[in-house]
C-alpha cells in the first residue's frame, strides 16, 4: 500500500469538476484507491463521496492505493491535485 | 405438493405463480429469485441508455459551447458509476425487494439530503445535480421494456401487506394476494375485498415454503393454498375458477336492477368506499347510493388540516356524482393525540377505545365545526346523510346538533336550503344498539355498524390475527342487539341500515331482510351478490328464519341453521337458471 499527501490548492476546492476529474483518473487504474480527509474517508472513485469531504482550498487529502499499478495512481493523483486540476 | 391453510379474506379462486415481495432481508433469501435480478438488470440497462445520452450531450456542447459547460454533463456521467448513490439503489433492489424506481428514490434522496446539510453553499446546490441524474434515471427507467417475466397471473406473497401496497396493485397483472399476517379486517384485506382480488391472509409461518415462481392455488373464501399443485390439483381447481367466473358473470350482468326479494320486498344496496376514487366504480357496480362515505382519507397522510374549501371540493364532487342517489357522509373517526395522522394507518392505528369517533371531534370542536360547516356547504350539490360515527349518549348527538345549528346561522342558510340533509347515528357500540330508541327518536336515521359492534361485544380486537376465530359476527349476542336496534329503529319509524363485512355475507343477508333492514351498505364488488341474495329469497321465509335463529344461544347452531337455509335458496334457485 502507498499513500501521499497532497494539499488542495484550487480557489474552488474538491467541488464537482475537480471531483469529476479525480474520479475519471482514478478510474485509469486498476488499484484500489482511497482518500481521505481528517478521519473521513471515501472511495476516490466516488464523485459523491469525494465532494462530501468538504476539501476547501488549503486542506490536505491523504490518497492511499494498494494494488499493482498503485505507484503510477499515486503519481498520477497527487500530480492533478498540486496542478489546481488543470483540465487538460 | 404442499397444502397450506390461512385465513380467508377475500373470496374467489386464484391460480397464479408467486411473486414474494422481500419485506425483510431474512426473507429476502429465499426470493433472491428471478425478479430482483431482473429489477438490477432493468437498472443496468436504464443506466446505459442515461450514459448515452449524456455522452451525447458532452460531445455536442463541447463543440457548441465550450468545453468548460460540457464539464457539467461529465459530472453527471460520473454520479452514474458511483459506488456510493449506485450501490445503494442496487442494494435496496436486492435486499429490500423494492422496484428500481423506488430505489433510486431513495438511495439519490438520502444522499440529496446529505448535501443539503453540508456547510459549503456551491456544494449545497449540487444536490441539485443529484436530483437531475435521478430523474434522468427513472425516466430511463421507464422506457425499459416491459419486464418478459414478470407473470400475468401473479400472486403477490409477502409477511406484511401494507394498506399503500395493496393500493398500488394492478388488478390485471396481480389476480391473488396472500400474506402471512393480519386477518380479515385487516385494511390490507378489506380493500382486497373491494378491489375483487383473492386472498388469504394469517398465513403463518407459511411463506418459509413458498419461492418465488412457484405455481400457487388460493381459495380465498376457505383460505386454503395449495403450493406447487400436481397436474390433476390443478385441473381440478381450474374446473371450480371457470365456474366461479360464469357465477361472476352472471351476477355482474343483473347488477344494476334493484334489489327485491321473491314476495316484492325491496332492500336498498349501497356501496361503503373510503375514498372519492371508488365512488364512480360504486355506481358501476350497480350500487343504488353510497351507504357509507368514510372521509378519514381527508385527513391522513397530510402535513396539514385540510381546509374548508378543500373538503367542500370533495363532499361535493362525491354528491354530484352520485345524485340523485344519496350519499351518506361519516364524519371522521380519528383519535389519538395527533391531529392529522402519519402515512400509515396500519402502523398508527385509531385507538379501539378512549377518545375517538364523535367524543374525539366534540373535544376538537373547532375542526369538528370546519368539517360541518364543509358538509352544509356541499350539500346542495346532491342528497346529503350526515352520520356521526362512535356515538354512546343522547348528549353527543344534541350537541352535534347544537353545532349545525350554528354552523347554518354562521353560512347564513335558510332552512329550505338544508332541510335535505339527514342527521344519523352509527350503531356500533353496546350503549348505542342498548339505547337505540332514544337515539332513534333524536335523529333522521341509524345505520349498524356490525364490525365495530361485534369486536366491542365480543370484547375482541379486530386486528388481532390469532384471536380471529373469537371474532363471531353471527354470535347470538350480536345478533340479538342487531335486531333489537332494527325494531327500535321501527318503533321510532325511522331508516335503519347496516354497515359492515357481515351485510355481504351470504348467510347474514337472508337474516337482515327478516329483520326488516331497510338498506345495507357493502364493499363494491359485493354489490351484485347481496342483489342476488335478496333476489332468491321471500321476505316470509326470512322472517321465520330470524325468529328461529334469534331463539338459539350457540354460535355454532346458528352458523348451522343459516347455512341450511342458504343451501335450500341454492338448491331452489339452480332448476330456475338452468331453465333460462
Amino acid at each position: 500500500m502507498l499513500a501521499r499527501s497532497a494539499k488542495v490548492i484550487n480557489p474552488t476546492g474538491l467541488h464537482a469538476r475537480p471531483a469529476t476529474l479525480f474520479v475519471e483518473t482514478a478510474r485509469r487504474y486498476s488499484c484500489a484507491i482511497r482518500v481521505a480527509r481528517g478521519d473521513q474517508e471515501v472511495d476516490a472513485r466516488s464523485v459523491v463521496g469525494l465532494m462530501l469531504l468538504e476539501a476547501i482550498r488549503g486542506t490536505e487529502i491523504t490518497i492511499k492505493a494498494e494494488g499493482e499499478d498503485e505507484a503510477s495512481a499515486i503519481q498520477a493523483l497527487v500530480e492533478l491535485v498540486e496542478s489546481g486540476f488543470i483540465d487538460e | 405438493m404442499e397444502k397450506l391453510k390461512g385465513i380467508g379474506a377475500a373470496p374467489g379462486i386464484a391460480i397464479g405463480v408467486a411473486v414474494v415481495r422481500a419485506s425483510d432481508p431474512a426473507a429476502a433469501i429465499g426470493g433472491i429469485a428471478a425478479r430482483p435480478q431482473e429489477e438490477v438488470d432493468r437498472l443496468a440497462a436504464a443506466i446505459e441508455r442515461s450514459k448515452e445520452q449524456l455522452r451525447e450531450m458532452v460531445a455536442r456542447v463541447a463543440r457548441e459551447v465550450g468545453r468548460r459547460e460540457a464539464a457539467l454533463f461529465r459530472a453527471h456521467l460520473a454520479l452514474l458509476d458511483d459506488p456510493m448513490l449506485i450501490g445503494p439503489v442496487r442494494d435496496h433492489i436486492l435486499n429490500r425487494g423494492l422496484s428500481a424506481e423506488e430505489a433510486v428514490r431513495l438511495a439519490f434522496g438520502a444522499v440529496v439530503r446529505r448535501f443539503q446539510n453540508l456547510k459549503d453553499g456551491y456544494l449545497r446546490q449540487r444536490a441539485a445535480d443529484l436530483e437531475d441524474v435521478g430523474n434522468r434515471l427513472i425516466g430511463s427507467l421507464a422506457k425499459a421494456p416491459a419486464q418478459p417475466a414478470t407473470p400475468s397471473e401473479s400472486i403477490l406473497c409477502a409477511r406484511q401487506l401494507t394498506l399503500s401496497e395493496v393500493v398500488l396493485i394492478d388488478p390485471d397483472r396481480t389476480v391473488g394476494i396472500l400474506a402471512e399476517e393480519g386477518g380479515r379486517t385487516s385494511h390490507a384485506a378489506v380493500l382486497a375485498r373491494a378491489l375483487g382480488i383473492p386472498a388469504v391472509v394469517g398465513l403463518a409461518g407459511g411463506l418459509r415454503q413458498i419461492r418465488d415462481g412457484d405455481v400457487l392455488i388460493l381459495e380465498g373464501g376457505t383460505g386454503e393454498v395449495i403450493v406447487r399443485p400436481d397436474a390433476e390439483a390443478i385441473a381440478c381447481w381450474r374446473g371450480r375458477w371457470t365456474e366461479h367466473q360464469g357465477r361472476r358473470a352472471r351476477l355482474t350482468a343483473a347488477r344494476h336492477a334493484p334489489a327485491v326479494t321473491r314476495d316484492g320486498s325491496r332492500l336498498e344496496v349501497a356501496a361503503s368506499v373510503a375514498s372519492l376514487a371508488e365512488v364512480p366504480a360504486a355506481l358501476a357496480a350497480g350500487a343504488e347510493g353510497i351507504g357509507l362515505l368514510r372521509t378519514e382519507f381527508l385527513f391522513l397522510k397530510r402535513e396539514e388540516f385540510p381546509s374548508e374549501e378543500e373538503q367542500v371540493a370533495a363532499y361535493r364532487e362525491a354528491l354530484s356524482r352520485m345524485a340523485p342517489r344519496r350519499v351518506v357522509i361519516r364524519t371522521a373517526d380519528l383519535g389519538g393525540d395527533k391531529a392529522v395522522r402519519g402515512p400509515d394507518l396500519a402502523r398508527d392505528p385509531i385507538p379501539t377505545f378512549g377518545l375517538r369517533g364523535i367524543r374525539h371531534s366534540l373535544r376538537k370542536e373547532e375542526r369538528f365545526r370546519l368539517q360541518l360547516r364543509a358538509l352544509l356547504r356541499a350539500s346542495g350539490a346532491g342528497n346529503l346523510a350526515v352520520l356521526l360515527p362512535m356515538v354512546t349518549s343522547l348528549g353527543e348527538v344534541r350537541r352535534t346538533k347544537e353545532l349545525i345549528a350554528d354552523c347554518r346561522r354562521e353560512l347564513g342558510q335558510t332552512d329550505e336550503e338544508v332541510h335535505g340533509v339527514s342527521l344519523g347515528v352509527m350503531v356500533e357500540t353496546p350503549a348505542a344498539a342498548v339505547m337505540a330508541e332514544d337515539l332513534a327518536a333524536e335523529v333522521d336515521f341509524l345505520s349498524i355498524g356490525t364490525n365495530d359492534l361485534t369486536q366491542y361485544v365480543l370484547a375482541v380486537d379486530r386486528s388481532d390475527a390469532e384471536a380471529d376465530d373469537l371474532y363471531q359476527p353471527f354470535h347470538p349476542a350480536v345478533l340479538r342487539l342487531i335486531a333489537g336496534t332494527v325494531e327500535a329503529a321501527r318503533r321510532r319509524g325511522r331508516w335503519v341500515g347496516v354497515c359492515g363485512e357481515m351485510a355481504a355475507d351470504p348467510l347474514a343477508v337472508p337474516l337482515l331482510v327478516g329483520m326488516g333492514v331497510a338498506g345495507v351498505s357493502v364493499a363494491l364488488d359485493a354489490v351484485p351478490a347481496v342483489k342476488d341474495t335478496v333476489a332468491s329469497v321471500r321476505k316470509s321465509e326470512a322472517a321465520v328464519l330470524v325468529r328461529d335463529v334469534l331463539g338459539l344461544p350457540e354460535h355454532g347452531q346458528i352458523v348451522q341453521r343459516l347455512q341450511a337455509f342458504n343451501d335450500e335458496i341454492r338448491e331452489r334457485a339452480r332448476p330456475v337458471r338452468e331453465g333460462h
